[in-house]
């Protein structure tokens, strides 16, 4: 008994520092494709796409439920990139609040006769308006059927070569779309480019821009602050020259219309629908002969509110999870398939045992212990090597939110540098075992069979102007 | 080792980690000041490029005591934003400093980042001894492409030979540096792209895209040779082409091209059709409003609204179609020109028309339907 309790010990310590030193890889691999992609943009070689002359058209796609605070902004903020070609389809998927009267009201949107080709399934549409002052703008109002639905049905209605599918509760730099369309200039096999996702939480935007940025006052949107950075540093660019790359943020992605149109489009009813895009056309390119390439850039930023409350970040992370486990589960044939290459070997596998498997061994190594030592199993020097573990994982995090601050100059002053180092402990220390156990009830609800993505409270951005446009 | 020891060391890197990443705000404070100063000559060129005499005397005696290294960056932050009399004076700069002589060693420094450099300057370079076509024909990309985009329009002429050779170059991005610098450089361009359209090949179809967007009557009869070309691209640029040609030349391949197998061929003959305007294709285009394929009846109908009240009557009279979509597309597309403020010619009866007008249009789009 002892010595199997002990072998348990071992091996969720193994566990705990294996992660991390594969977390800390990806950081110098990150470090390394920064610097390939800092070179590469000191030529600014994104900004010929405003001059080329075969530019692709852009539909952005916004899908918005219950976002009457900030789907105002949002589109606002869509409507003043300086992309020459863009169409902006913003889906209201069944909102029983504002949303859609906001839109109306703000952009002055008329009805116009519903009709579009239903490529991709989705749920029945109630009307297509558009805005007598802004020809680039398309408002779709359909009945509920969740995001992927909602983006379907954007699919269907925009006409664009490329697609930009962006959260309504996000705002992008003007000149962000450039920069994502640029991959699909210079390689004709790039099937998806993606942006990064910044939390906006505290910060202040002014006519769609940051114009001040800050680490959150409150605990919880501060953890996540360091959580996104490192996600997007080790789980997005990370991958990025490794070819292994699975996500595409949902908040802020562009894809070929056509490749998406193929695959049958957004699956429903998944939650994780961003990563099982990616993952199926990844899939399906291998399957044809013709490797898609899906590109992260580290500089086109998106704005997105963090939660504020733990109720919804619960639900959020639970969905999560949710999404994840389902697309491993949709996609299994590929783990650990050489027919997939890298995607197959590498990234799927590193899914699995990292990203899925976490809640399972860290949850279950976490009551193990605290029971081992209350009934006298463990020696209290134990907790050591469990401090040692968590420390690499601390170390990592503190690595990616500097190589962050290097490269983008974000959070220059020593105040907020402490703030956040505080913050990367206690995300490692309080913020991830908590996570653990919502993780954990999202594989069950999955296996549930739930699918529902649960209610969405929204605070609204920090505006400077005035009242009328402020959330 | 113990357990305590390992904590010891796991977390003391922890804290290492945590004052390289403090200390590295003061460290990036000095890259700020070196910005700073970057900043400063940069203004300093400014007023010497754009001021009167005596101020951009003042600020060229400031700019002698910058760095050279210093002074080449922010030159080369300004140069592809000068044209006119800015370029003069800055080529006076540039002889009078010795930068042009910098910039000639630049060109042929075995680091690359050096020569990127002197193909960003190139153009502001005038000495006779400068081989400008070796960056040209760099073997670095980003040089090529470099120097092809800092290219100004005289220096074109001279140089298009290379550029042709660039058509074809191996790096996207560069290709179509060539394409803008060809394009930009207008007739004086056309010989080249004329022979490059005859050899064929990619270059052939990269200068295409050159032809396509150059609107020279001249290139028609080479257009027209590859209206049959297997590379719905091609064709698809063939009818781009077309569409900024005198119509006369134009509609008859366009109508080919109308109905060709590939929809992307047909829209952009539709959005050829729509930059001429001719009113005489109104059937050809409501003949797409039942298209196969969707894309192309959207853009048939977008089409129509931009073929004044010619299209817009078709477009009226589609409301009776007997094919459902056609009908509803253009259902769509009135609501949606209604909507952008014309909705004094899409609601009421056709009014605003001249009658005579109105009853030629309503003959045409009769003979269409019958």
């Amino acid at each position: 008994m002892t010595l199997v309790l002990h072998v348990l010990l071992r091996f969720g310590l193994a566990w705990i520092v294996l992660v991390s030193l594969a977390q800390l890889t990806l950081v110098v691999s990150a470090g390394v494709e920064l610097r390939r992609l800092r070179q590469r943009d000191r030529y600014q070689l994104w900004r010929r796409v405003m001059s080329a002359p075969m530019i692709p058209k852009v539909s952005v796609l916004v899908p918005a439920y219950r976002e009457e605070l900030s789907v105002v902004d949002t589109v606002s903020s869509l409507l003043a990139m300086s992309y020459p070609d863009l169409e902006i389809v913003v889906v209201n998927d069944g909102s029983p609040d504002e949303t859609l009267d906001r839109l109306v009201d703000h952009f002055d949107c008329r009805s116009v006769h519903p009709i579009f080709q239903k490529v991709v399934p989705c749920a029945d549409v109630r009307a297509i308006y558009r805005s007598t002052r802004e020809p680039r703008l398309v408002v779709v109002d359909k009945f509920n059927g969740g995001k992927a639905d909602a983006l379907n049905a954007g699919l269907n209605v925009a006409s664009g070569r490329l697609v930009c599918a962006i959260d309504a509760d996000t705002i992008v730099s003007p000149d962000a779309l450039q920069q994502l369309v640029a991959p699909f200039m210079y390689r004709d096999d790039t099937a998806a480019a993606g942006g990064t996702v910044r939390l906006v939480n505290d910060s202040v935007l002014r006519r769609g821009r940051i114009t001040r940025l800050e680490v959150p006052r409150k605990i919880l949107p501060g953890i996540q602050i360091v959580e996104y950075i490192r996600a997007f540093t080790i789980g997005r660019l990370g991958w990025n020259p490794l070819g292994g790359n699975l996500i595409v943020s949902g908040a802020f992605g562009v894809f070929r219309r056509d490749l998406v149109l193929e695959a049958g489009g957004y699956e429903r009813p998944t939650v994780g629908e961003d990563m099982e895009l990616i993952v199926r056309l990844r899939r399906l390119g291998y399957e044809r002969g013709e490797p898609v390439w899906i590109e992260m850039l580290p500089d086109p930023v998106a704005w997105t509110e963090a939660p504020e409350s733990l109720r919804v970040l619960a639900r959020q992370r639970n969905r999560w999870q949710r999404g994840l486990t389902d697309v491993l589960n949709r996609h299994r044939i590929m783990i650990g398939n050489p027919k997939y290459r890298l995607a197959g070997m590498l990234s799927m596998p590193y899914y699995l045992v990292v990203e899925f498997m976490a809640p399972v061994i860290e949850f279950f190594g976490l009551v193990l212990l605290a029971v081992g030592l209350a009934v006298g199993w463990y020696e209290p020097a134990v907790l050591w090597w469990v401090a040692a573990a968590y420390g690499l994982g601390v170390a990592v995090t503190i690595a990616a939110v500097w190589l962050d601050s290097q490269a983008f100059g974000v959070y220059p002053d020593a105040r907020q540098r402490l703030r956040l180092i505080g913050l990367a402990v206690l995300e490692q220390v309080v913020y991830r075992p908590m996570t653990l156990v919502w993780r954990l009830w999202g594989m069950i609800d999955f296996f549930d069979g739930k699918t529902s993505w649960g209610e969405q409270v929204r605070k609204g951005f920090t505006t400077e102007e005035p009242a009328s446009t402020a959330a | 080792m113990t357990s305590f020891e390992v904590f010891v060391i796991a977390w003391v890197g922890v804290a290492l980690l945590a004052v390289g990443y403090l200390a590295s705000g003061p460290f990036g404070h000095f890259g700020r000041r070196r910005r700073a100063r970057f900043d400063r000559v940069l203004d300093d060129l400014a007023v010497l490029l754009f001021e009167h005499d005596d101020e951009a005397s003042l600020a060229a005696a400031r700019i002698a005591h910058a760095p050279p290294k210093l002074l080449i960056e922010a030159v080369q932050s300004l140069a592809l934003q000068l044209s006119g009399q800015p370029v003069d004076r800055m080529r006076r700069l540039f002889r009078s400093s010795g930068l042009e002589r910098r910039v000639m060693r630049l060109a042929i420094d075995r680091r690359w980042r050096r020569r990127v450099q002197a193909a960003q300057l190139h153009y502001l370079v005038r000495h006779p001894e400068f081989d400008r076509r070796a960056l040209l024909h760099d073997p670095h990309p980003l040089v090529r492409l470099r120097a092809c985009e800092s290219l100004t329009t005289d220096q074109t002429a001279d140089h298009l030979a290379d550029l042709m050779m660039r058509l074809d170059d191996v790096e996207h991005p560069v290709r179509e540096s060539a394409q803008r610098v060809l394009l930009a450089a207008g007739p004086v361009a056309v010989p080249a792209v004329a022979e490059a359209l005859s050899a064929g090949g990619e270059r052939g179809r990269s200068a295409l895209v050159v032809a396509a967007h150059l609107s020279d009557t001249t290139l028609l009869p080479m257009l027209s040779e590859y209206v049959d070309h297997e590379d719905p691209f091609v064709r698809g640029l063939v009818a781009t082409a077309f569409g900024s040609s005198p119509p006369a030349d134009a509609v008859g391949p366009l109508r080919l091209l109308l109905v060709d197998r590939d929809a992307s061929v047909r829209e952009a003959a539709l959005g050829a059709l729509a930059r001429l305007g001719a009113h005489d294709v109104v059937p050809d285009v409501m003949a797409r409003l039942a298209d196969p394929e969707w894309a192309v009846r959207r853009a048939a109908a977008q089409v129509l609204t931009e073929l004044g009240p010619a299209g817009m009557l078709a477009l009226r009279l589609q409301l009776r179609h007997e094919d459902r979509y056609a009908r509803d597309m253009a259902r769509q597309t009135l609501d949606a020109a209604a909507a952008h403020g014309a909705a004094g010619i899409v609601p009421g009866p056709v009014g605003h028309v001249e009658l005579e007008e109105f009853r030629q249009l309503e003959s045409v789009v009769a003979g269409a339907r019958s």
